[in-house]
C-alpha cells in the first residue's frame, strides 16, 4: 500500500462494516468479507478519530497532543493502523460528497501514554462466504452439484 | 422493486399451483412464537424433509385464523410440475446462494448452495416459496433445520432472529448457549436434557431479542461420533444409524423426551461453553462484547442478507442480560450442576 498523506480523510465503509462499542471493547464485522474484529478502547477511540473526516495529520497532531508523545512516533503507529483499516476494507477515503467531518474532542494534555492502535482480526467465518462457482447447469437450466469428494460435508 | 425478482416469484407461484393440481395440497400449520405459520406442500415426498423436526409445533389447520406466513412447498420430480430456468446467468451467483439483481427490500431470491433449493420470500404478501428439483437431491442435514432462510428473511423487521445457539432451563427461567461448531453447544444442551432440564434446543433456535426469550424451533440434535459416546443412551434413537460415516448422528428428541421439549424459555442468560479438558465445571462472567463474538458471527455469516440487523439484535441482546463463560469440564455431571447453580442465583 502507498505511504499515507497528512491531508488523506477517511470514513467508515458504512455500506458493509457494522460497530458495536461496548465499554471495555468494541467489536466490528465486514459483512462483505466475513472477517470480524476487536478493538479495545483506546484503539476504538483512534478509529473514531480516523473516520471523523478529519485529516490524518490533525489526528495524528491531536493524540500527540493528548498523549504528550513526539508526533513521528504516533504518526508511524497511526499509520500502519490506517493501512490495515483499509487493507480490512473497514475504512474507506473520504470523497467531496461525504459528511462533513466531525470536529475533534477537545485537545487536553493527559498522563495516559501513547499507545499504538491495534486491530485484532478474526477469519474464522470466512468460509462461509466463500463462493461456490455454478460450473454448470444440467438440462433444466438449474446448477448441477459437482458429484466430487470435496462436496460439502454438512454443518 | 426489483421487477424481475417479482416475476420470478409469481412464475414460481403458478408452478406450485400445477404441482398441487397434480398430486394435491397438504397442509400443516406450525405455531411459532405466536404466529401461525402455514405450509403447503404439494403431495407426500417433502414432508419427511421438511415436517419432522418441527412436529411440535404442529396445530390443527384453522382456516380461519391468521396466518402469518404461507410457505409453497413442492419439488419437480414427484409433481412433474418443471420449474422453468433460472432468468438470472451463472455470473449472478453471489455468496450464500443470493441472486444478484433478486433481491430487494420486498423479494428474496437463494439457490442455496450444496442443498440445491430454491428459497424465495415476498415479504408484502408474506409469503414463500421452497423449491427443489427432486427430494433426493436434498442433504442430510437440511431436514434437521428446515426453513431457516426462509424464517430469517420473515423475522427481519422483527425482534426475532434464529440464531446458532442451543437453550435450556428450569421451570421456564433459561441460558442460551452459544458458541461457533465444536465449542460444546450441543454437548452442553443434551447433558442438561439428560440431567432434566427443559431443552429448547441445540443448533438453531428462534431468539426474540427484545423480550428475551428463546423459542424452540427443532425438536432435534445432531451429534459428532466423539459426543455420541458421551450419550451412550442415545444410540437407540439415531434416526441414521447406517449413514454414520458420512452423516452426523441424528436424533429427534420430540420423539423420546417429549416431555422436555419447551416451546419457549426466558433467556436470563447467554453461556459460551468452553472445553477445558479438567474434570471441573464452572461458570465464570463474560463480557458482553466476548458474548458477542461467540453469538454473532456464526448466524450472521451462516444466514443469507440482513447481516447488520442481525449483528445489531443480537448486540442488544448480550447487552439486556448477563453473559458467563461455562468452562466445561470431563465430568457432564459437573456441567449441568454449574448451569444450575447459574440458574438459580439469577432466578
Amino acid at each position: 500500500m502507498s505511504a499515507l498523506s497528512a491531508d488523506q480523510h477517511f470514513r467508515l465503509s458504512e455500506r458493509d462494516v457494522v460497530v458495536e462499542a461496548f465499554p471495555d471493547e468494541t467489536v466490528a464485522v465486514n459483512l462483505a468479507t466475513g472477517r470480524y474484529y476487536s478493538l479495545d478502547p483506546s484503539s476504538a477511540a483512534a478509529l473514531g478519530l480516523v473516520t471523523s473526516g478529519q485529516p490524518l495529520g490533525r489526528v495524528v497532531a491531536h493524540l500527540a497532543t493528548v498523549h504528550g508523545a513526539p508526533e513521528g512516533t504516533v504518526e508511524l503507529a497511526l499509520h500502519a493502523f490506517v493501512q490495515q483499516l483499509v487493507a480490512e476494507e473497514l475504512v474507506v477515503t473520504a470523497g467531496p460528497g461525504d459528511a462533513p467531518a466531525s470536529p475533534l474532542p477537545p485537545t487536553e494534555a493527559g498522563d495516559a501514554p501513547f499507545v499504538a492502535p491495534m486491530l485484532a482480526v478474526y477469519s474464522d467465518m470466512e468460509d462461509l462466504l466463500l463462493l461456490d462457482p455454478i460450473h454448470d447447469v444440467d438440462d433444466t437450466g438449474w446448477p448441477a452439484r459437482a458429484d466430487e469428494p470435496g462436496a460439502p460435508a454438512g454443518p | 422493486m426489483t421487477t424481475a425478482a417479482l416475476a420470478f416469484f409469481d412464475t414460481a407461484s403458478a408452478v406450485f399451483e400445477e404441482a398441487v393440481a397434480a398430486v394435491g395440497v397438504r397442509e400443516t400449520d406450525l405455531l411459532i412464537a405466536g404466529d401461525r405459520i402455514r405450509l403447503r406442500c404439494a403431495g407426500p415426498a417433502l414432508e419427511p424433509t421438511l415436517l419432522r423436526a418441527t412436529e411440535h409445533l404442529h396445530v390443527a389447520v384453522d382456516a380461519d385464523a391468521p396466518v402469518a406466513l404461507t410457505v409453497s412447498v413442492f419439488d419437480s420430480a414427484t409433481t412433474g410440475a418443471r420449474m422453468p430456468p433460472p432468468p438470472w446467468s451463472q455470473d449472478d451467483y453471489r455468496p450464500k446462494g443470493q441472486i444478484a439483481g433478486f433481491n430487494d427490500e420486498r423479494i428474496h431470491t437463494q439457490f442455496e448452495p450444496g442443498v440445491d433449493v430454491v428459497h424465495l420470500y415476498d415479504a408484502a404478501r408474506r409469503a414463500a416459496v421452497w423449491w427443489v428439483s427432486s427430494p433426493g437431491v436434498v442433504p442430510w442435514w437440511e431436514p434437521t433445520f428446515p426453513l431457516r432462510t426462509i424464517l430469517h428473511w420473515a423475522c427481519a423487521d422483527t425482534p426475532l432472529q434464529p440464531v446458532h445457539a442451543g437453550a435450556v432451563g428450569r421451570a421456564g427461567r433459561g441460558v442460551l448457549v452459544t458458541g461457533k461448531s465444536g465449542s460444546g453447544k450441543t454437548t452442553t444442551s443434551l447433558a442438561c436434557l439428560r440431567a432434566g432440564f427443559e431443552y429448547a434446543g441445540d443448533d438453531y433456535v428462534l431468539v426474540d431479542t427484545a423480550a428475551r426469550r428463546v423459542y424452540c424451533l427443532y425438536s432435534t440434535a445432531k451429534l459428532e461420533a466423539d459426543t455420541m459416546a458421551r450419550f451412550p443412551e442415545m444410540v437407540p434413537w439415531v434416526d441414521n444409524p447406517d449413514r454414520l460415516q458420512e452423516e452426523k448422528a441424528i436424533v429427534y428428541l420430540q420423539d423420546h423426551r417429549p416431555a422436555q421439549i419447551v416451546p419457549v424459555l426466558a433467556i436470563d442468560a447467554v453461556v459460551v461453553p468452553t472445553v477445558t479438558g479438567r474434570p471441573g465445571s464452572e461458570v465464570v462472567p463474560l463480557s458482553s462484547s466476548a458474548a458477542l463474538q461467540a453469538l454473532a458471527p456464526t448466524t450472521t455469516f451462516h444466514l443469507p442478507g440482513y447481516g447488520r440487523e442481525v449483528f445489531t439484535k443480537l448486540s442488544a441482546l448480550v447487552r439486556a442480560v448477563p453473559c458467563f463463560e461455562l468452562r466445561a469440564g470431563t465430568h457432564l455431571d459437573g456441567v449441568t450442576g454449574a448451569l444450575d447453580d447459574l440458574l438459580g442465583k439469577l432466578s
